[in-house]
């Protein structure tokens, strides 16, 4: 089929059959398909177990990065044999601007296998619940958690000496209550932004003492436990009797949050286990992976800085590539060298001023220079001489010119003002352009990449007549 | 009789005399005029046919003279191409600072459907010459001026095909190479493939059409450079030693194609080409340039260059088993001017009153040994061994 598919570009459209892109698409997709799964597997959750540390997600990435290495040598190797702008076939002036999106659009698919991974797993954790199940889950457990082992909301006040005042109290809804009371414990702090109409307030219930509402919750809670194959060693009564004493909820028995145990040693020596509570739940599990659930609902499924992350990779992998196929090897090489030698030069810039305004100078500079230079040679009626390193460094430092701009005003504008507060605290205040443009930086970087392509739009035509020019 | 019939009158004695291989390529190069897809697909069939079919067979020849009157028919209402001016160039000079070397001032002009030949040792300018007619390099002094159509340099330079001597490697199999060639001018997809069949047949690759570049010898990956040529049109074709690595068989073989193509009464290009195989090159050019440490030396006068080296005397190379003095001792009887001995062979210039019979009877009358001789009188040999 690629053969028939191929032979058939080879006549009706050249550059595609150039590009190969059709087995590039293809490949692209299969892998990430490939990724998709990976992911959609790797979602899966065991509610029967603990979260661990996690290293599924690097391994992905470093094999994402292997597979796109792969693919861009092969790729290579297969696009490069054909130059029609080298071999001065008759080009339209729009053609390399079409080729360089190609490029673009190959480096874009080729970059993001990790968004499918991302994507998959993200999909396969929300596929458990919906996101309003999610949510009345997640608030059953939180509300749980006054119920068991947890930390105190208000920490309470030390004396001078270092001890602890027994006597001091905190206030609920109107309502002092001591300190060590089930009211000052809000439990698990999910990853979720509460809507307060579906979040119920279980303090509220108890200064109320709603008891069947708590019951409920109860019962809700251990069905969830049930669900998962979770088991604690009380049922609702007994935790109902054990925690739950009105109006101070100061009386009650630590439930842990797992079968948790430690080893009693004496002089030194391991005497017996012993189970750390008398009763437990499971709520460690269960409030570990309703967390990654939760996070999942509530983070979109490619985060703005993927995105931004995936379409700079790409342009500038595709201006990296193309300035190959604009001048040559030999050009390609030494520019390559040069800007390391010019990150050398920046490196001992910025040990001596200490200064990014230096730094953001310098670059912008350099850009000015290559562009100048590339110009002056393209109207002088000048042999192409070194022109060649100057088209590649202003190729490869167009992606990066107008953020270099952006930063250099950034820093312009930076002054920042600490000003108290009548209540004793220091705001931090800067100017309103830093902080417009602060405030518009993702709307910034969705301008950059247009104007960046369209700057190639213009930059390709210019660079085919370039390509004309003699040789030095 | 137009430039159209005087070539097919050639063709109708090729068919006279069953000279089928040339007639086939010319047939080709006929339907290449048509520019019509209709005869292409005939003569392409007709290729097809000619593979299964036998010189002996009955009505072979009747097949050749039916499709040669097909293409007869629709090329006689063709427009005759007028040969128009392609460039000029005017004192032009290219001086290097790195060794010193200087070409030029140059001066020359090329029609449509002529070969221009540049001869001259090695280091002599000839490459440096086509470098500055393709624009790959800018002139010291002088100009160039291109009489032809383009939309910026870029353009330019696609119409002027420049060959170097060692051509650039190309990957993959050589028909895909023609086809994609093809479908960047625009073919249409139905005639790609046609086209490229009946080119490569043209220039005898049909049986290498799978082979890659690695594969193929000199001679054939000069031909697939003719072949890749013909399909981008150009108006200039610029050539570098194409004659270098080819046994004397492909040589002819090679310049008899580029006359084919230079004078195609339609589609007429200008070919600059230079070479060492000073006496082929000759045959097949219009006009020759030599050049000589840079300076160009015309054997003919022309609106270009009115100062032309001509030569009024006979100047004969030949070579003889006798002596410089018994040679000397015969031809100084009839006013012999020089005799040089030239590394095998000896140039003799006699006085203009002299012909080359004359040269010959001398010979015969005095039974000397004559291996080879040849009149260089006209011809740039004489401006090597002077």
């Amino acid at each position: 089929m690629f053969k028939k598919t191929q032979k058939y570009l080879l006549v009706n459209n050249p550059l595609l059959w150039n590009m190969k892109i059709v087995p590039a698409v293809c490949f692209a997709m299969v892998f990430h398909v490939v990724f998709f799964l990976i992911g959609y597997a790797n979602g899966k959750i065991d509610f029967t177990a603990e979260r661990d540390y996690d290293i599924t997600d690097g391994i992905v990435i470093f094999f994402s990065v292997l597979v796109t290495l792969l693919f861009f040598v092969i790729w290579f190797v297969f696009y490069f044999r054909n130059n029609a702008y080298k071999s001065f076939y008759h080009l339209r002036p729009n053609h390399l601007f079409k080729e360089w999106l190609l490029l673009l659009l190959v480096c874009l698919l080729n970059v993001s296998y990790s968004i499918s991974f991302v994507t998959g797993k993200t999909l396969r954790v929300r596929s458990y619940y919906s996101y309003e199940e999610t949510l009345r889950r997640c608030d059953i457990i939180d509300d749980a958690s006054t119920f068991i082992t947890s930390e105190y909301d208000y920490v309470r006040p030390v004396n001078e000496d270092g001890t602890f005042n027994p006597d001091s109290t905190f206030t609920y809804n109107k309502v002092r209550y001591p300190y060590n009371s089930l009211m000052n414990k809000s439990g698990e702090s999910f990853y979720i932004d509460w809507d307060d109409k579906k979040h119920t307030d279980i303090h509220l219930l108890m200064q109320k003492n709603d008891t069947a509402a708590v019951k409920k919750m109860m019962t809700d809670y251990l069905a969830i436990a049930h669900e998962h194959g979770l088991k604690g060693n009380v049922n609702v009564e007994k935790w109902f009797a054990l925690t739950y004493h009105y109006p101070e909820f100061t009386e009650y028995e630590l439930i842990g949050r797992g079968n948790e145990t430690e080893t009693i040693i004496e002089n030194g020596v391991a005497q017996a286990v012993k189970p750390t509570y008398k009763y437990f739940l499971p709520q460690e599990m269960l409030a570990d992976n309703y967390e990654i659930l939760a996070r999942n609902w509530i983070k979109p499924i490619i985060p703005d800085e993927s995105i931004y992350l995936i379409l700079y990779l790409s342009l500038g992998l595709s201006v990296f590539f193309f300035a190959f196929k604009a001048t040559n090897i030999r050009s390609w090489i030494i520019s390559i060298i040069g800007s390391g030698l010019l990150f050398v030069v920046m490196g001992i810039m910025a040990t001596i001023f200490r200064s990014e305004s230096v730094f953001l100078v310098y670059w912008l500079a350099l850009s000015a220079v290559f562009t100048t230079h590339f110009f002056v040679k393209l109207y002088g009626r000048q042999d192409k001489g070194f022109s060649g390193i100057s088209l590649n460094l202003m190729l490869w430092s167009l992606p990066a010119f107008l953020p270099l701009v952006y930063g250099l005003v950034m820093e312009i504008f930076d002054h920042v003002t600490y000003l108290k507060q009548p209540d004793g605290t220091t705001k931090i205040f800067n100017t309103p352009q830093h902080d417009w443009l602060e405030a518009n930086l993702g709307i910034f970087i969705f301008i950059n990449i247009l104007l960046v392509i369209a700057m190639m739009g213009f930059l390709t035509t210019q660079i085919r007549r370039w390509k004309a020019l003699a040789e030095n | 009789m137009t430039e159209f019939e005087k070539q097919f009158q050639e063709l109708q004695n090729f068919l006279k005399f069953d000279d089928y291989t040339i007639l086939t390529k010319r047939i080709i190069d006929l339907t290449l005029d048509t520019e019509e897809f209709s005869h292409y697909q005939t003569t392409f069939d007709f290729l097809n046919w000619l593979d299964g079919h036998d010189v002996k067979m009955e009505g072979y020849k009747e097949k050749f003279a039916q499709l040669l009157d097909g293409l007869h028919a629709t090329l006689s209402k063709k427009n005759i191409a007028e040969r128009k001016i392609l460039v000029e160039t005017r004192q032009l000079e290219k001086a290097y600072r790195s060794n010193g070397f200087s070409l030029g001032p140059v001066s020359m002009q090329l029609k449509q459907g002529e070969i221009l030949g540049l001869v001259g040792e090695n280091g002599n300018g000839k490459t440096t010459l086509l470098r500055l007619l393709c624009g790959e390099l800018y002139a010291t002094s002088g100009k160039i001026d291109y009489h032809f159509g383009f939309d910026d340099r870029y353009d330019l330079r696609s119409q002027l095909i420049y060959i170097p001597q060692r051509t650039d490697t190309w990957y993959g199999s050589m028909f895909d190479n023609l086809q994609f060639t093809a479908a960047s001018y625009g073919y249409k997809p139905a005639e790609n493939e046609l086209l490229v069949e009946l080119i490569i047949a043209r220039l005898g690759l049909r049986k290498f059409r799978n082979f890659e570049w690695k594969s193929l010898s000199s001679g054939y990956k000069m031909r697939f450079e003719l072949a890749r040529m013909m399909l981008r049109k150009p108006q200039i074709l610029l050539i570098d030693e194409p004659l270098a690595n080819l046994d004397i068989l492909a040589q002819q073989t090679v310049l008899e194609d580029f006359r084919s193509i230079a004078k195609s009464p339609f589609r007429p290009l200008g070919i600059v080409l230079s070479s060492q195989q000073l006496y082929e090159v000759e045959k097949t050019s219009d006009q020759v340039i030599f050049l000589k440490n840079g300076v160009q030396k015309n054997l003919h006068e022309t609106a270009q260059n009115p100062e032309a080296v001509s030569e009024k005397h006979l100047v004969v190379e030949f070579e003889s088993t006798l002596t410089q003095s018994d040679l000397a001792q015969i031809f100084e009887k009839f006013g012999m001017i020089s005799l040089q001995f030239n590394g095998g062979t000896y140039i003799i210039t006699l006085p203009e009153n002299i012909s080359v019979y004359g040269f010959m009877k001398i010979v015969i009358d005095h039974e000397v040994p004559m291996l080879y001789f040849r009149n260089i009188s006209n011809s740039t040999r004489r401006f090597f061994v002077s």
